[in-house]
């Protein structure tokens, strides 16, 4: 039975949302968000929790449980992880939030964030003969190695992104000299990881990992779906970080500046990780703890982080795996459902159906990311977001047999609402821009039309403007939102549907339900 | 107006590279399409549509960019080249419009009283739009044979070939029916042909 249920993490450095519908063996994400609080921030120097950082936590709890009321969660678990583990007053803050919000956070051991973090990671994917699955958090790297899917060997070591940037004092651009250091350090700490027998995977969970994938695709030019980070690209990643402050990284590339400023840290955390493990590379999930809290609620009840901890500690990783709808059919494809793009090499023979929702839904994101810099007036952010919108229609168009007909064709004519608004503000501009150059350029004679076309475009463009604020305020933006959740949605079906299909005798026909998605 | 060729089927469960090529091979047939009319000057509506076709085979490339060979990217140069050409006629045939418009709104009204300042400044108005809306339909026709030069250029040198080859590497995955054996040519996709 399918259920509705959210998790909610209070890492170091941001509190982050997942909605899911799951039933213990597939799952769907229908929210994902985040919000920076910062709640580490003096925790590695002066050892406590700030009560401004407290009242940003419950401020995004409250906030984000809203979210999940709203896509009808059935339950909201939260959890919190290394800040929490080493504040000297996390009772305080454990009591605020129950009493702010209505919900009691558990403090998650090291080890059982490993092994939630592993369950969330390996959903869904076919695992090779031996994995290594990492969550680079703000305050700690979790590692778990597996296999054959058994869990062989996990640790929680204190090496996350916020605390080794507070602890080494990189600054900002990193220096030199404190690189090095904790370059130094990091060879002696990941020592600690077994090497049982040579891994041939390493998947890599958390927001500083997720931020360093987009970083990379700008840099090196690669497709938005790419998940793998090469050796090379962390070292062109932290070529370009080390040589400019974090203010330039985040506006060039699109980050968070709170991200930015603690990218460095996390890449080079990384780059000696993935040396460690003597490995090429890393494959970045966007999955991970939330996802297997939710697996685990879902699967075991009230009962969930005991069930979770009996998986690794029997061994059943295994039988999690072959719970998963692999059959391919019949066909050659498989069906079940991923929360990434697979690693480019595979993709060319993905169902289309499988890939699209992502195309689609980070089309949707990048343009959405535009948002307040066009609402704010920037031309340029003004153009970038007609052409995202006009790049989501063509998406839609193209991949418009993946979903039902009425969801994509809404999206659709929500996408063109928005570039024809986005494209008056845009084409004013430009007319405007070869107007002037015309009237400095032209004979005297053409001055006067020259003027008068300058005077209507204005009054257009004011006009323009005004239309395109409505588009981009409030309810519309709102239904936008809604618009997009609903083609989840409606891609949720498809792939339960496919399951259910799969786990049928062939000769059993579709249900009348089934046939009308169909 | 001719007929758009239309996208084979695409299936939800085909594989991601022959939705690729359903898509890309349909939107490099839009361009050559509409690209009939681009040695007609007085077909702007088609020649817009044929920006239009450029710029959406553009945005498809950039969502199959994944599973594409790096051959392609002369291709795309040549398609932005095409696209900046074809953008800068829009503009011409909008700011075109705009001017008419701007002709018909400022006429002065049939027995309206006005003083002769106010008369004689429109009429140099007038005047000004009147030449403006030659100079612009002279450079409207420099840039459609740009644009007809550019686009012949590219038909000469074939320059789309990697592409054309690049989607018949996607449909060498299995599939139903069997595939064709030889890369279409220029022709093949040509509306002329």
């Amino acid at each position: 039975m399918y259920q509705c249920l959210a998790a909610i993490d209070i890492g170091s450095n941001t509190v982050h949302l997942i909605v899911a519908a799951t039933d213990g063996a597939h799952l769907t994400v229908l929210a994902d968000e985040s919000i920076f609080v910062r709640l580490a921030d003096g925790v590695w120097s002066m050892g406590y929790i700030t009560e401004t950082r407290i009242r940003a936590t419950v401020d995004a709890i409250n906030h984000l449980a809203g979210v999940a009321h709203g896509f009808g969660a059935e339950r909201i678990i939260i959890v919190t992880t290394e800040v929490a583990r080493q504040a000297r007053n996390t009772s305080e803050l454990i009591s605020t939030v129950r009493v702010m919000c209505g919900i009691e956070p558990l403090v998650l051991s090291g080890l059982d964030e490993a092994t939630l973090t592993f369950h969330g990671v390996t959903h869904g994917r076919h695992l090779p003969s031996s994995v290594a699955v990492a969550d680079l958090g703000g305050g700690s790297l979790e590692v778990i190695i597996a296999e054959l899917s058994y869990g062989t060997w996990r640790t929680s070591l204190p090496l996350g992104s916020a605390f080794m940037h507070e602890r080494f004092a990189l600054g900002d651009p990193p220096l030199p000299e404190a690189v090095a250091l904790l370059r130094a350090y990091l060879t002696e700490t990941l020592a600690a990881i077994a090497q049982l027998s040579r891994v041939e995977e390493l998947l890599v969970s958390g927001g500083t990992v997720n931020a360093l994938m987009r970083l990379v695709q700008q840099i090196q030019g690669r497709a938005a779906g790419d998940r793998v980070l090469r050796r090379g690209d962390l070292d062109a990643a932290l070529a370009v970080m080390l040589a400019q402050p974090a203010e330039l990284v985040a506006a060039q590339y699109r980050l968070r500046l709170e991200r930015a400023r603690l990218l460095p840290a996390g890449t080079i955390v990384l780059a000696a990780l993935v040396d460690r493990l003597q490995l090429p590379g890393i494959l970045v999930s966007p999955a991970g703890i939330r996802e297997g809290i939710v697996l685990a609620a879902a699967e075991y009840g009230d009962d969930w982080l005991a069930g979770a901890r009996r998986g690794i500690d029997h061994g059943t990783f295994a039988d999690a795996q072959a719970a998963e709808p692999t059959d391919d059919g019949g066909d050659g494809h498989r069906r079940h459902h991923h929360h990434d793009h697979p690693p480019a090499a595979h993709l060319a023979m993905q169902p289309t159906a499988d890939v699209a929702w992502h195309l689609i839904h980070e089309q949707a994101q990048a343009m959405l990311h535009l948002r307040k810099d066009a609402l704010a007036g920037d031309g340029e952010a003004v153009h970038d977001m007609r052409v995202a919108a006009r790049k989501l229609r063509t998406l839609l168009e193209i991949f418009q047999p993946c979903f039902p007909a009425p969801a994509a064709r809404r999206l659709g004519r929500a996408a063109r609402k928005l570039a024809e608004a986005l494209g008056a503000v845009r084409d004013a501009d430009v007319a405007l821009e070869g107007l002037a150059t015309r009237l400095r350029e032209a004979d005297p004679e053409l001055a006067p039309g020259l003027r008068y076309l300058i005077k209507l475009r204005q009054a257009e463009r004011a006009s323009a403007r005004r239309t395109l604020r409505r588009a981009l305020r409030g309810e519309r933006i709102d239904q936008f939102h809604a618009l997009v959740a609903q083609l989840r949605l409606a891609d949720a079906q498809r792939v339960h549907l496919d399951a259910a299909r799969l786990s049928r005798p062939s000769e059993t026909p579709p249900t009348a339900e089934e046939a009308q998605h169909a | 107006m001719p007929e758009i060729i239309p996208s084979r089927a695409l299936r939800p469960d085909m594989p991601f590279a022959l939705a690729a090529h359903e898509a890309l091979a349909s939107h490099l047939a839009a361009v050559y399409v509409w690209a009939v009319f681009l040695p007609q000057p007085d077909r702007a509506h088609e020649h817009h549509q044929m920006r239009i076709a450029a710029k959406r085979l553009r945005y498809a490339l950039d969502a199959f960019a994944a599973i594409l060979p790096a051959e392609i990217a002369p291709c795309l140069d040549d398609l932005k080249a095409l696209q900046a050409a074809l953008g800068t006629l829009h503009d011409l045939d909008a700011l075109f419009v705009s001017i008419e418009d701007a002709m018909i709104q400022g006429k002065p009204e049939p027995g309206n009283r006005r003083n002769e300042a106010d008369r004689a400044r429109k009429a140099r108005r007038r005047h000004s739009l009147d030449t403006l809306l030659g100079a612009i339909a002279a450079e409207r026709d420099a840039q459609q044979r740009r644009s007809l030069a550019l686009w012949q250029d590219i038909a000469a040198r074939d320059a789309f070939a990697p592409l054309r080859h690049a989607l018949h590497t996607l449909t060498a995955l299995p599939r139903d029916g069997a595939a064709d054996p030889t890369p279409p040519t220029a022709e093949d996709l040509s509306y002329e042909k």
